[in-house]
């Protein structure tokens, strides 16, 4: 084992690792201001400097490797005095520049000021003078009186996010960091994904919402985002049962270096400002009025009860809608099904009409995102990512960059086209011909193995989709190593949604409702009949609402527009709207029941790489809320049928009991012991 | 519905190819021909998003590096105080006289060129012949390494290209030499340029001429045209004029790798050195036109006694260049500058122009020789002298120094870029060298990412030990 000496201890040396890194390894705490998540080190703030053996001056530890017999020093009185110093020089330019920073008060610049006992810069008589603190942006906040010009905002939008915000503006001792053009935040290219904040060390860039002292003593938990099929890895950071702040984990394999869009960075925020329902709420007259639990759900069971006395159990149906895990879908249909016994059960997932046949296939996408970093082609058929799936967006311009070819195609043109070597707006694939000049023919030629396919839902029709399918395997594309498709659907879980059964034509396992053998080991299990036949899909039930074909509906974080909902949901006899907060479908509803947040819940969630991945409770739900399973739970209960579900990973046990091909070998144990998740087929899972 | 993919097929099929990460386009050049000699003073938002998209680089990009460098942004504050070339002929004080007195002749250049080409492995002999040379190792040493043994590194580094800088140490006021030389000698520096690509095995050689100079270019061709009829270019090797955009950082060399990939010209971070991966990330060799101008000789005489052309800066009353060996004393090169009399108005030498060391009388006798040199520790950042006149007082001359620094630093690195002017706050307010200016200008020493922030504090601290606040000379 080869071995350098950090402090005198030894310390082993990693491939890669720099000097920072490895300190930090074994413990040793050094400033490093200025250091990026991003692959290339910027080595401009100087105050990780170390003193390293046989180099005639300190070297910056963030940017200079650990080698082999290197004898390290990084708390010599020379360096602390050093650091003292260079705070100090920075602290007394502020008299002498609108340059310098004259208004650090947060981040680790403050915490370092104080720990080496630097006063902080005076307010400066020309203060009024210093550039005005931006607050034109929705998520961000800038103070250029505070910025201390490290660029490392910049880096990390560049390298990272991969869009370019931010400019410097000026050489030597006027050099300054600023949104591009010196224009207010808000009219750049920003796309909110929040990555610059966390790396910026003088807060001069915080959250403009729920900013909040560094001092409080947090709780953090790792979890992943389930608002869309990429399935972020986050740190939830919460005190005083609040999140105060989401971070992207910066090992994830779904969004490497940490990155997250607007959505899942600023979940929280718009959930503690919304007018969330907190407490169960039943209507009286033009009005709601809050109960309790036990009445709420009383209401509920009697009108059930006399719903389905009345015009028989097909007359109830529910609507699973993107908020839910796996395990709450799973049980939103077993009650529709079992409990109740209509057949009229659908999510939002089936609302992609091109996707929704092949992902509920055999074997829906056969790629990883990890493998966009090796492609050398990458072909975005019906996606717009930026707008629907940003982090990808980032991943597939790092692999531009690194040299992977780019195909668009797509009806517009969209912002990835402008990095694409080929835009192609005719979603029929070109005919296959070996000798053609068409560029789009000649890059899918050249690049046969390598390709990854990202499948998008602009795609239109399943017979485009059929159509670029069968051209890509006629190339023997998607058998190639390193190659593959990826599904994306539109909303989170997509296929965890798919996966556990809430769709009107499919029972848990996808296994069609007619396939009799199947339907009978699921009675078998659950212990009851279920209904032979299909049920309306989820437009279909909204068209029996209005008919009156439905008496009674059950949505469950699903949200229909606002005339849709007062064309379709104003003459049911009971409707059950389980959700964050009113919307429109509330405005109709005969119950309101509070629900949890995906940060309020534990539960899973599978990303379109087929990742099985486990979701968190990071805080409590407030007040009354829960989270659907357990609703159900008692529901069911109170309409004689007792499940015996205690938590989340009971009722996970059952749903890879029915979809073992997929499941199998994957518990909620495992997923907590593998924070990256698991992905199907799982290894060890048949055996 | 396709449920039967993904089928194993029966095409053949290449494993998948290795990715290339794509070139950045080179921001700078193209802003060059997109401005044509405008600057951007006046381009509204409209303008610049035409600019950055006409480039292909995102508008932030585009922007950054225009605002680095004169010719786009307009300013003149960088190296326009720095004094021109005096029209005097360079003088001489070593014997016989090398680069000066003879013509700018390549003949004998060229033929040895010729007989390399036609040995079985002309770098592999070329390196022989170069590690040979006697006394080159001890006297072209840069970032503690001799000149062979840089190139040979540059060499031996795999890589699909290598690249052959030659720079004229534009930035170092007093360096005049590589101007002098691509005007009088332009035949010489392209040969040497020529046995460096063998050598390393280059295919594309820079020449970086300040664009103040811009005379130089047709010269510099005449003379490339001429060696490729003398058959004498190597395979593949193409010389291209790089006119700068702008003065570059103290003439750190790093930073000029980033102005000739068309980026911003900030220093970079060593290692890795150049000769691992200096342009687009390709080994490369860089030095100046001295190194290569001279080359030629050393092959033939097979040593190198130290010859230098040294700029000698006003106030010397006779400034200009001179060439000198490594014998030559401080002392002598400033009586010849000063003329025997002037040489006791002077306190010190400044060794590097306006940064590097401060030479005091009593070290005056010690020859230009590196190794000498640094172990009577006078650390030279270059080679161009300018005197410190008995009696100058210490604040003025201080103030200039960190001037010059303000206006030369690139500003990637926060000691570099506020540390100068945090010194003449400290200076402003007490007008003496108070503790707290010295740990400043330690500090700043100290902890600067490249060689230009480590260099300039250094004569400030030495006049500091030497004479504290007293003006120049006083005991
Ligand atoms: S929020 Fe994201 S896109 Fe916006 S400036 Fe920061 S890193 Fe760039
Ligand atoms: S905003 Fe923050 S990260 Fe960006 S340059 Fe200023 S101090 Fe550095
Ligand atoms: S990309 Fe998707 S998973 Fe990632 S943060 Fe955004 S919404 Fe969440
Ligand atoms: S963290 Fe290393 S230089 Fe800033």
């Amino acid at each position: 084992m080869k071995t350098a000496h950090i402090n005198s201890r030894p310390v082993e040396i990693r491939p890669g690792e720099t000097i920072l890194a490895a300190a930090q390894r074994i413990g040793i705490d050094l400033p490093a201001p200025c250091r990026t998540p991003g692959p290339e080190p910027l080595e401009s703030c100087r105050l990780c400097v170390v003193q390293v053996n046989g180099q005639p001056f300190p070297v910056a530890a963030c940017g200079t490797m650990l080698e082999a017999g290197m004898d390290v020093q990084t708390h010599h009185v020379a360096v602390e005095r050093w650091r003292t110093s260079l705070l100090r020089i920075v602290a007394e330019s502020a008299a002498r520049t609108d340059h310098a920073p004259s208004r650090v008060r947060d981040g680790v610049w403050s915490e370092l000021l104080s720990h080496y006992g630097v006063t902080p810069p005076a307010p400066q008589r020309n203060d009024l003078s210093k550039p005005e603190r931006d607050t034109s942006h929705s998520w961000l906040r800038f103070d250029p009186a505070a910025c201390i010009s490290c660029g490392a905002c910049l880096t990390t939008c560049e390298t990272v996010a991969h869009q370019h915000v931010w400019e410097i503006a000026g050489r030597g001792p006027r050099r300054r960091i600023q949104p591009v053009g010196g224009r207010p935040l808000a009219l750049t290219p920003c796309t909110a994904c929040g990555a610059c904040i966390d790396p910026c060390p003088t807060g001069a860039l915080v959250e403009r919402h729920g900013h909040h002292p560094a001092e409080e003593p947090r709780r953090s938990v790792e979890s992943v985002c389930g608002l869309c099929p990429v399935g972020c890895g986050l740190r939830i950071e919460s005190a005083d049962g609040e999140v105060r702040r989401v971070s992207g984990l910066v090992h994830s394999p779904t969004n490497p270096g940490g990155l997250l869009c607007k959505r899942g960075k600023f979940a929280h925020v718009a959930h503690q400002n919304w007018d969330r329902i907190t407490q169960p709420m039943l209507r009286r007259g033009a009005g709601f009025c809050k109960v309790s639990w036990d009445e709420a759900l009383d209401f509920i069971a009697k009108r059930l009860s006399a719903l389905v006395h009345a015009h028989g159990p097909a007359a109830f149906g529910a609507i699973a809608g993107a908020g839910l895990s796996t395990e709450s879908a799973y049980l939103l249909q077993k009650f529709t099904r079992s409990v109740i016994g209509s057949p009229h059960i659908d999510s939002v997932a089936h609302t992609d009409p091109a996707l929704d046949p092949v992902c509920r296939a055999a074997f829906p996408g056969t790629a990883s995102f990890a493998d966009l970093d090796r492609a050398t082609c990458i072909v975005v058929l019906g996606a717009d990512l930026d707008e629907s799936h940003p982090v990808l967006a980032a991943r597939v311009r790092q692999a531009v960059a690194d040299g992977a070819a780019l195909i668009v195609v797509h009806p517009r043109r969209i912002a990835l086209s402008k990095s694409a070597d080929c835009h192609h707006s005719d979603l029929t694939p070109p005919p296959p011909d070996d000798s053609s000049d068409d560029p789009l023919c000649r890059l899918l030629l050249t690049h046969r193995s390598g390709t990854v396919c990202l499948v998008g839902s602009d795609i239109a029709t399943p017979e485009h989709l059929s159509g670029w399918m069968s051209r890509l395997n006629g190339l023997g594309t998607s058998a190639l190593p390193g190659a593959g498709l990826i599904f994306l659907g539109g909303v989170g879980n997509h296929q965890g949604l798919l996966l556990s059964g809430a769709l009107a034509d499919s029972l848990p396992g996808h296994v069609p409702v007619s396939d009799s053998q199947a339907r009978a080991r699921i009675e078998d299990l659950w212990g009851r009949c279920l209904p032979v036949e299909s049920g309306l899909p989820l437009t279909g039930m909204l068209v029996g609402a209005r008919d009156g074909r439905l008496r009674g509906l059950w949505l469950a974080g699903y949200e229909p527009d606002r005339v849709t909902a007062d064309a379709t949901l104003a003459g049911l006899d009971l409707l059950v709207v389980h959700d964050l907060i009113y919307q429109n479908a509330s405005r109709h509803a005969h119950v309101l029941l509070p629900a949890a947040s995906l940060h309020e819940q534990t539960g899973t969630a599978i990303n379109a790489e087929r990742r099985v991945q486990l979701l968190r409770a990071a805080v409590p739900p407030p007040d009354e809320a829960r989270p659907d399973w357990a609703v159900l739970t008692v529901l069911a209960r109170r309409l004689g049928v007792e499940w015996p579900y205690l938590d989340p990973a009971e009722i996970f046990a059952e749903l890879a009991l029915l979809a073992p091909d997929r499941l199998a070998g994957i518990t909620h144990r495992r997923l907590d012991e593998q924070p990256e998740g698991i992905q199907w087929p799982c290894p060890g899972g048949n055996a | 519905m396709p449920n039967d993919f993904p089928t194993a097929s029966a095409v053949p099929c290449p494993a998948p190819a290795a990715r290339e990460p794509r070139p950045a386009p080179a921001i700078a050049h193209r802003l060059r021909q997109e401005l044509r000699g405008q600057t951007t003073a006046r381009l509204s938002d409209g303008d610049w998003a035409q600019l950055a998209a006409s480039i292909g680089a995102p508008e932030a990009q585009v922007r950054t590096v225009a605002a680095f460098f004169e010719e786009f942004s307009g300013t003149t504050a960088h190296g326009a105080h720095f004094p021109s070339r005096p029209d005097a002929p360079p003088r001489s004080l070593t014997t016989p006289p090398q680069l000066i007195a003879t013509a700018d002749d390549t003949t004998s250049a060229f033929s040895l060129l010729k007989t390399l080409a036609t040995t079985e492995n002309p770098a592999a002999t070329l390196a022989g012949r170069l590690s040979a040379i006697e006394g080159l190792a001890r006297h072209r040493i840069k970032a503690g390494r001799g000149l062979s043994s840089r190139w040979a590194e540059a060499a031996a580094t795999p890589a699909a290209e290598r690249f052959v800088i030659c720079h004229t140490d534009a930035g170092n006021p007093g360096s005049w030499s590589g101007e002098w030389l691509l005007e009088h000698r332009p035949g010489l520096v392209i040969a040497g340029m020529c046995f460096a690509a063998l050598a390393i095995g280059a295919g594309e050689g820079v020449i970086c001429v300040d664009r103040s100079h811009l005379s130089l270019i047709s010269r510099l061709r005449t003379a490339t045209e001429q060696a490729r009829a003398a058959g004498v270019l190597p395979d593949d090797f193409e010389i291209s004029v790089f006119p700068t955009f702008g003065s570059p950082v103290g003439g750190e060399e790093t930073a000029l790798l980033n102005a000739i990939e068309g980026r911003v010209g900030e220093a970079r971070s060593r290692p890795p050195e150049p000769e691992v991966a200096g342009i687009f990330g390709k080994p490369t060799v860089v030095e100046s036109a001295e190194i290569f101008a001279r080359l030629p000789g050393w092959l033939r005489s097979g040593r190198d006694d130290g010859q230098r052309l040294i700029g000698l800066l006003p106030p010397f009353a006779q400034p200009g260049l001179v060439e000198i060996d490594a014998t030559v004393t401080l002392r002598q090169v400033a009586s010849d500058a000063a003329g025997a009399d002037g040489l006791s108005s002077i306190a010190a030498l400044t060794v590097g122009g306006r940064f590097g060391s401060l030479a005091f009388p009593e070290k005056w006798d010690t020859p230009l020789d590196l190794e000498t040199l640094r172990k009577a520790r006078i650390e030279p950042a270059n080679f161009s002298l300018s005197p410190v006149p008995q009696g100058q007082p210490f604040s003025d001359w201080a103030r200039d120094q960190l001037n010059f620094a303000m206006s030369e630093t690139c500003g990637r690195c926060l000691p570099c870029r506020l540390g100068p002017l945090a010194a003449l706050g400290e200076l402003d307010a007490s007008g003496e060298p108070t503790h707290r200016l010295r740990e400043i200008l330690d500090t700043v020493a100290a902890t600067s990412l490249c060689g230009f922030g480590r260099d300039f504090p250094r004569p400030i601290l030495q006049w500091i030990e030497r004479w504290r606040h007293q003006p120049a000379g006083a005991s």
